[in-house]
Order: structure tokens, then sequence, then C-alpha cells
């Protein structure tokens, strides 16, 4: 693997960051898992469960993810944050853009972008089947290319455009290639699905119009247990217009 | 055959669609982001062992670890999951909860376990042999045995003109994989505990975990929204021994004051932890008239169970008792234990591997009468209106002549089938052709379960219902049986709460094909529940009866119409419930009453073309026609979903999957789906799939149904089949890949 330079470490290479913060990491308090949205949010997301069902709930508290302290308003957490904690002083301190929107998160240098995707910003849309870059289910794309995101250092996302699966559709108004398989009847169980839409929105940004070997062997990194490879390709071949 | 409003229409989309492509069906892993402490196991490095010493003090001083179980303080399912004796490598040691995952598996580095290592078996030929190591210490051996006798088979092998014997196997020991992973999250509210779970029995999995955390079943609120599949791994059988992680999750959180703690396998701890199917082999011996007819069968099938208490050797001889007519046979079961990673029933009982090796015996004794393997499996096929020979019931429904000869036709098999390795293809392979055709055990009604529609204050019916959805469209399906029977539109039906232990009624196990036609029963009860109750609502209103549903509206016998709306209230106070029925025909069929007890049996059959490349062992398939009698196909895409996914599985069976374990160690080489050969869109390719619907309307099903949740259970026998027709060599053992192909030919 090529060492790369990346803004998020502050132009220190993965290798160079890795180590310097696994030597502050014993001293350096993390923060709550809680995430600010600081640039251009204005809530604090945390999931919640009810007995029944899960749901999405929405808070209006504000919260340091660096020390912890609330405040109740956003202007004050910034105010905060601005004076206590400016830009690139705070180690593992970065902006991920998911799905159009910076998010302002302290992240371990060890964390994958999965992880930091599901646990620190909810979006549980991808899922881990295998965990170590096999199977595809956690599959988002990056710069428009399609990444198992269990095989990324969350910290070698920054600077990068991610995009996962809530961000094609809000639920109401599917995305062209989300239609497509509802057309397609193109899943069973379902786990695998996010992963392969993912991978079909990198396949289709790259070649419009695949062919079905073309779209076979875009798809050769992914599998269904449940055996639904047929009709995938076909949906992906549909949402290509073929 | 009725003429259906809402049932069998192409149109009908699954009810959960949206959830699915937007990613919001949640399943287990996916409640409280970033908020739950998180599970990694510690595995036992020998296949056999006892544990002399396990030291956690040193991983409990981590900052961050919340928690550890070992076998000390959560032994309850011993000898399997956490015990002082060892059964298999990879078997957990210990399971760690921590804030962070690292900080788990760094925990799980450091406890310290000294084993006293025992010496194991992980070969099913040698655990045979006496002196063998017992796998169960307390045992005499690891061998046990069963038999079922049918008429004199000495006496048919006397009359037989033909005697036959032949070897098959061993079947493949695969991993179930499913695409989830075992997967759990608990948390407590006081003395109350709350779980989600990736289970095909949601009720028994809050039984079970109640039973082992010993409190009252009404203070487990137990749920199971999105299964990312099961093939019975994830299924309970009254124990937890198939899903320990949703015990460990909930005395984890239990010891963390109630903090939800989330146990999720990882790819490896689904090898070495969750079901496997076990491996099979059989020797047969045929006796036949000169003309083909069967005069007697002796079998004995052989199952390596590794280290499951019980043994499911005698599920694999069911498609050889039940599709051929044969009055005189032995069947004989040998269950073997090894030190093997556990097994399980992998889509149905044992029917696959018993299958695999019965299609292949079949054709070897076809082809050693000297007849088309189609001809003789017509001439000894069972029929539709026999009863089964060895229970004597008769079938509520039984395709089996039509899922012989549809894909037989389709694929041209009269002008294509040829004598073994007589036909090159212009490109220098061999061209082969086979078949495959069965009465499998599955499909059976069974548990008693209860089903729920609640009416909404504008008249439409949300179902509730105590099964997860696993992916075979069964909740689904058991939507269109609601509106249909409601007259309702299918729109007009939701699936509402699922899996939901606190609101639903129990569903029972997913398993065995059994769901659609179970809980389809309850659904059906339940609908007409509703309709009595919205027709004494009219009559209140002073109508005449007799009433009728049709169109959205209830009608009297003026012509006066309510809509449900009008009956339901502004309230939405109708609730309407059900129970299954028992198994026995709901009309008169083959000349038998109503009542009469019967057999409902998943009925398949397929056929493939295939390319051999002699050279490479390179087996391509060109046509490969999977076909089932469903009974009645209630939700029409979610039919082909069941039997396109089989195909593609059952190619992955016959060609793909092996779970390696080395014997010198007992260790497991090829965790990873990768490795294991799960195939990919790249090894399939749908163009040359095709399948085939057969509808025999089942007697006993509502509107007919019946279940397909392991459709097409012998295909990957046609395969090896096919590939005997190109080349006129058997491959006995599976999966059939290149090397084996090639050993064989004598080529390797």
């Amino acid at each position: 693997m090529t060492e790369k330079k990346n803004n998020g470490s502050g132009g220190k290479t993965r290798r160079e960051f890795l180590r310097d913060a696994g030597l502050l990491a014993g001293g350096t308090a993390i923060g709550s898992s809680i995430l600010l949205a600081a640039c251009g949010g204005t809530e604090t997301i945390t999931n919640t469960i009810t007995r029944t069902q899960t749901t999405t709930a929405t808070e209006s508290k504000f919260v340091d993810p660096i020390d912890g302290m609330e405040f109740d308003t956003l202007a004050a957490l910034q105010a905060h944050f601005e004076a206590v904690h400016p830009m690139g002083a705070v180690e593992g301190l970065v902006t991920l853009n998911v799905n159009g929107k910076d998010h302002i998160l302290q992240i371990k240098p060890h964390w994958d972008l999965a992880f930091v995707l599901r646990e620190k910003l909810g979006l549980v849309g991808l899922k881990l089947s295998c965990d170590r870059g096999t199977c595809g289910t956690c599959t988002v794309v990056v710069d428009g290319k399609a990444i198992y995101s269990c095989m990324m250092l969350a910290m070698d996302a920054v600077g990068t455009k991610i995009e996962t699966i809530e961000g094609l559709s809000d639920g109401a108004i599917m995305h062209p290639i989300q239609q497509a398989f509802l057309d397609k009847n193109a899943f069973q169980c379902g786990f695998c699905i996010p992963g392969y839409i993912m991978a079909a929105k990198a396949i289709l940004g790259k070649t419009p119009n695949p062919t079905h070997n073309e779209v076979r062997e875009g798809l050769s990194g992914h599998f269904c247990s449940c055996g639904n490879s047929k009709r995938i390709v076909e949906a992906v071949k549909a949402a290509g217009g073929g | 055959m009725a003429d259906f409003k809402v049932i069998g229409k192409d149109e009908n989309k699954d009810k959960q669609a949206v959830q699915v492509v937007t990613g919001k069906l949640d399943f287990s892993a996916d409640l409280h982001p970033g908020n739950k402490l998180y599970c990694r196991l510690k595995d036992s490095p020998y296949a056999a062992a006892k544990i002399t010493s396990i030291d956690t003090s040193a991983a409990e001083a981590l900052e961050g670890v919340a928690g550890i179980l070992t076998y000390k303080n959560a032994g309850k399912l011993a000898p399997l999951g956490l015990s002082e004796e060892i059964l298999c490598a990879g078997q957990e040691v210990a399971v760690v909860a921590a804030t962070e995952p690292s900080i788990a598996e760094k925990a799980v580095q450091l406890i310290n376990v000294e084993y006293d290592p025992l010496p194991f078996v992980t070969d099913p030929d040698e655990a045979m042999e006496p002196g063998a190591p017992l796998v169960y210490k307390e045992g005499e051996s690891n061998v046990s045995t069963s038999e079922l006798l049918r008429g004199d088979f000495e006496a048919g092998f006397a009359e037989a003109d033909v005697v036959f014997e032949t070897s098959v196997g061993w079947t493949n020991y695969f991993q179930h994989n499913t695409m989830e992973t075992h997967s759990a999250i608990a948390w407590w509210e006081g003395d109350h505990l709350y779980s989600q779970c990736s289970s095909q029995n949601v009720f028994a999995a809050q039984a079970a975990v109640a039973g082992l955390m010993e409190i009252p079943l009404h203070k487990h609120h137990c749920i199971s929204h999105g299964t990312g599949c099961g093939y019975g791994d994830k299924h309970f059988f009254g124990t937890l021994i198939m899903c320990p992680e949703h015990y460990y999750a909930a005395l984890l959180s239990q010891m963390a004051g109630g903090k939800p703690v989330e146990c999720v396998y990882s790819r490896y701890d689904n090898f070495t932890k969750s079901s496997n199917q076990f491996a099979i082999k059989a020797d047969f011996k045929f006796g036949a008239k000169s003309d083909g007819t069967l005069t007697a069968i002796d079998c004995t099938f052989y199952a390596d169970d590794a280290n499951l208490g019980a043994s499911f050797s005698g599920g694999a001889s069911f498609p050889i008792r039940s599709t051929y007519k044969c009055p005189n046979g032995r069947f004989k079961a040998v269950g073997i234990k090894t030190n093997k990673p556990r097994t399980g029933a992998w889509r149905c009982v044992a029917d696959p591997p018993g299958n695999w090796l019965t299609q292949v015996a079949i054709d070897q004794l076809a082809y050693e009468l000297g007849m088309d393997p189609l001809e003789f499996r017509l001439k000894n096929h069972v029929t539709s209106d026999m009863p089964h020979q060895d229970s004597g019931l008769i079938y509520a429904s039984n395709g089996i002549y039509e899922c012989t000869v549809q894909p037989t036709d389709a694929i041209g098999w009269a002008q294509k089938w040829h004598a073994p390795g007589t036909r090159t293809l212009p490109d220098g392979r061999m061209h082969g052709i086979g078949m495959s055709a069965s009465i499998d055990s599955h499909g059976q009604m069974s548990s008693p379960c209860g089903a729920i529609i609640n009416f909404t204050a504008d008249g439409k019916a949300q179902i509730a219902t105590g099964i997860t959805r696993a992916g075979c469209g069964t909740n689904t399906a058991h939507a269109h049986i609601v509106a249909e029977k409601l007259g309702l539109p299918y729109d007009d039906v939701s699936v509402g709460a699922q899996g939901v232990t606190d609101v639903c009624s129990d569903g029972g196990g997913q398993g065995g094909s059994t769901r659609t036609i179970t809980v389809g029963a309850a659904f059906y009860a339940a609908a007409e529940d509703a309709l009595q109750q919205l027709f004494a609502r009219a009559e209140a209103q002073e109508g005449i009866p007799p009433f009728r549903a049709e169109g959205g509206k209830i009608i009297d016998s003026t012509g006066t119409e309510w809509t449900f709306a009008d009956l339901v209230g502004a309230g939405g106070q109708l609730v309407a419930r059900g129970y299954t029925w028992p198994k026995q025909l709901q009309r008169e069929h083959l000349g038998f009453p109503i009542g009469t007890p019967c057999e409902v049996r998943g009925v398949c059959g397929a056929v493939c073309e295939v390319a051999v490349d002699t050279e490479t062992g390179e087996v391509e398939i060109l046509n490969f026609i999977n076909c089932d009698d469903v009974g009645m196909s209630m939700f029409k895409q979610g039919t082909l979903n069941q039997l396109y996914g089989g195909l593609e599985i059952e190619i992955g069976q016959g060609m793909f999957f092996e779970h390696i374990v080395d014997k010198n160690t007992g260790i497991t080489l090829n965790a990873s789906q990768l490795t294991h050969r799960w195939p990919t869109p790249l090894d399939h390719d749908g163009n040359v799939e095709d399948v085939i619907i057969v509808e025999t309307d089942d007697a006993c099903g509502p509107f007919g149904c019946k279940g397909i949740g392991e459709p097409v259970l012998n295909s990957f026998g046609c395969i090896a089949n096919a590939v005997y027709n190109a080349t006129g060599v058997w491959v006995k053992e599976a999966p059939l890949t290149p090397q084996r192909l090639l050993k064989a030919l004598g080529k390797a």
C-alpha cells in the first residue's frame, strides 16, 4: 500500500500519524461518542430505541465531543469549541464529508471508516459481514469509487467525499438504482443490498450503460448468500438503462 | 383453481422492499450505535482439551473492559459454548465486553488459558474405528445407529434380476454462511431484559434466554426484525446451543449495570461456533427387475455430526424413501461424532446431502440398467395419488411428476441426452446433461402458531406476525393471504409489528419450509375472525345476513354496503386473531374427506447442461432449470426469488463450498467467504438460470399454499450427473471442483 498525504493528519503520512497518535493515546482523554455536527449542522443526533421498534430521535443538546461539556445553544458550543480546541490543535480531530455534509469528529487512528460511519455517525445502513475486505456489505462510495469501508482507516477518508446508502434517498423518493432494485425485486434478506447498491452507484458513475458482464465484473467483490445475484445484476443493468 | 384477486400477482412487491433498498431495515447490530459495549470471543486452539486454568485478571484490569465470561460464570450451555471441556478448535473459552471493539480484542489476548490437550479425531471414517478418541468422553463410541424397515428387503433382492451396489460420498462439510453473522444486543431496564437478535425463532429465543437468566418470560422483551438469512444455524431447538451469543449479551449487560451489549460473531466465529452443514456418505444396494422396476433398496447413510449431541443422519434417507416406489427396503443411518466445529441442519434436515448421494446413485443404477435416467425415474417415481410408503398418509399435494417432466421438457432432454462421453462441443469441450427430482422432508405444518390482524380507523389492516423477516418473503405471503380473504386491495394490508414478542403471537420456528403454510393458516383463520366481527357489526347496524366481503366492502343480502372504515369505527378498535389448524385436509382430496391427516412435503426437480474441459477440469453451466411444486404461489416475486436463490445456492453447494479443517490440529483453515468459495456474481451467470413454478393447489394449506423456504434441494446432484454424462466419469465427492474431476479422470 502506498503512503499518501492527507489533510486530517496535519500533512503527516498515515504511518507517522499512527505512530504519533499511538504515543499520545495513553494520555489523551477521548471524548464522548456523541457527534458534534458543527459545520452547518444544528443538532446532535443520537439513535434511540423504543421497546418495539427502532426510531431515530432528535435531541436539542449540544455536546463538545472532546471534553463532554454541554451547552444549550449551538452558538455557545461553537464559541467554546473555537476557544478551547482550535482546529489542528487537537489530536484526532478531523472533518469527514459524508453525503454532502461536513462532520467534525474526534477519531482514533485505528478506527476504520465502517466503524466511524456506523458507530459515530449512526449510519448503520452499511453492514459488516466479514470485517476483512471480502464480502462487500460495507461498501460505500469514496470519491466515486466503491470502497470496502472496513478496510479503510477513517483518517484516510479525510478530504474525500463519502457517500453511503443514507445519502441516496430520504425514504420517500427512491434513487434510480434503488428503484431498479425495487422494480426487479432484487433482494431477499436484504443484508447485502446496501453494499450492492453503493457498488452499483460506483459502476454506473464510471460506466453509465454497463453490459451484463461489466455488471458482473463490477459486483464480483460481493456475496449474496440468499443467491439473488441474477436479479441483482438485472437491477443494476436496468438502472443503467440496459 | 381459484381466481385470485391478490394472490400470485406479478406486480405485488415485498411489503418491506423500501426498508431494504434504503438500508433502513434494522438488524440487531444496528441498534444503539456508539452507545454500547462490544464483545469479542476468545477461542480454543485445541480440538479436544480440558481447561486447567483461566486467568482473566490482566484483561479485567484493562481500561474499558466491562465484563468477562468464562465457563466459571457462564457455563450453563456446557459441553457446548463456554465449557471446561473443549470439543472443537475455535470453541469459545471467554467472551469479553468492552467500550470499543479494539479494547475487547486486546483483552482477549490478555486472558491466559491453560489446557490439558486430549486426543481428538476430525475424520469421520477414523472416528468410527474401534479405539478412536471419544468426542464425548463419557460415551463408549462415537457412533450411533438407527434403522427403518419396509417390507422384506431380502425377499426383494431374491426376486431382482439385477443387484447393483455403489458407495458415494463424502459430501461437503461447509459453513452456513449467513451474510449477517450471529448477532444479538441486550440491555436491562430494572429487572426487565430487552433484546434484539438475529433469529429464526424469536419466541424460543425469548424463552431460552429468560430461562438462562432466570427471569419470568414476561420480563424478557425480545425482538427480531431483520435476520440476515438463516439456514438452520439461527434456529432454536428448545435449547440455546445454536445462538449462545444472545445469552452472552444478556449476561454481560447485566454485569455492566444494564448498558446495551452487542455480541456479534466475526466471520471466523461463525465458522467455528455456529452451524456447518454435515458431510454424509452412503452405501447403496439396489434390486431391480430387468425392465428397471425396483424390488429392494438397502442403504446406509453415514453423517459426520461433529460435536452436535443429536444426529441428523436419519433424515438423509427421506428422499430415497419417499421418491421411489419400492415395496422392500432397509434404511440405516449412522451418526458419527468428530471434533470438528459444530454442525446443524442446513436447508431442511439432511435432505440436501442425502439427495445428492441418492440422485448420483440413482443415475448410476439407471446407466447400469442401460436406461435413460429420466426414463428410469418416470418408471420408479411414486405417483401423486399414492400415500407415503412409510407413514401411510396421503399427500395434500404432490407434484413429483410435474417436477420431473416440466424441467426436462423445457431443456429438451429428449433431444439432448446422449450416452456418456459421446458429445463433443465445437470448442472441444464435452457436453453433458443431468437431472434430479425428489420428495423432501420439509414442508410439514408444525407447532401451533397464532396470528393477529389490527385494523386501523380508516379500515385498513396491519398484520402482526411473530416471525422475523429472514428474506423468504413469508411475511409478505401472509399479507397476500389476509388481503385475499378479506377482499381488500393488496395495498390496504401492511406488515406491522414483526418478530416482537411484546405484541405478536408466537409464530414458531422458521425452519423446514413451514411458516408460509403454518402461520399462513393462522392468518387465514384471523381473517375469518375479522370477517365474523365485521359481519356482526353490520348486523348490529340492521344489515341482513348473509354477508359477504368484496372489493373492500361488507355487503348484506339486500345489497346494502359498508366500508371497512364504517364498521371498524373511529377508534380503530378491531383486532382479529387466528390459530394454526392441524395438519389435515381442508377440502376433499383424492376421495378423502376434510379432516384426513396428510403429508405436506417439498417436491422439486432440476436439470442442467454443462460443458466440461477435460484438460483443466473446469465445468461451465450452460443451462440450469430449477422447478418446485409450491402448492400455490402466494407472493409470486418472493417465490421466484426463492427458486432463483435455491438454484444459485445449489450451484455453490455442488461446485464451490468447503469448510476445510486441518486433520492434524482440527483447526479451520479457510474461515473466509473468499477461501470457503462462496460464489459471487462473477461465478453465477443469471442468463443461464431459469426456474419453473409448479402449482398443485395443496389441500391442506390456506389458498393451496405450501412452504418454499428450502427450494429444490436436489439440484446440486444434477450437476454431478451432468458431468458424468459429459465425461463418463463419476465424481463421487462434493463439491465437484476441477481438482476432483481431474483426479477422477486420472489426470491429477
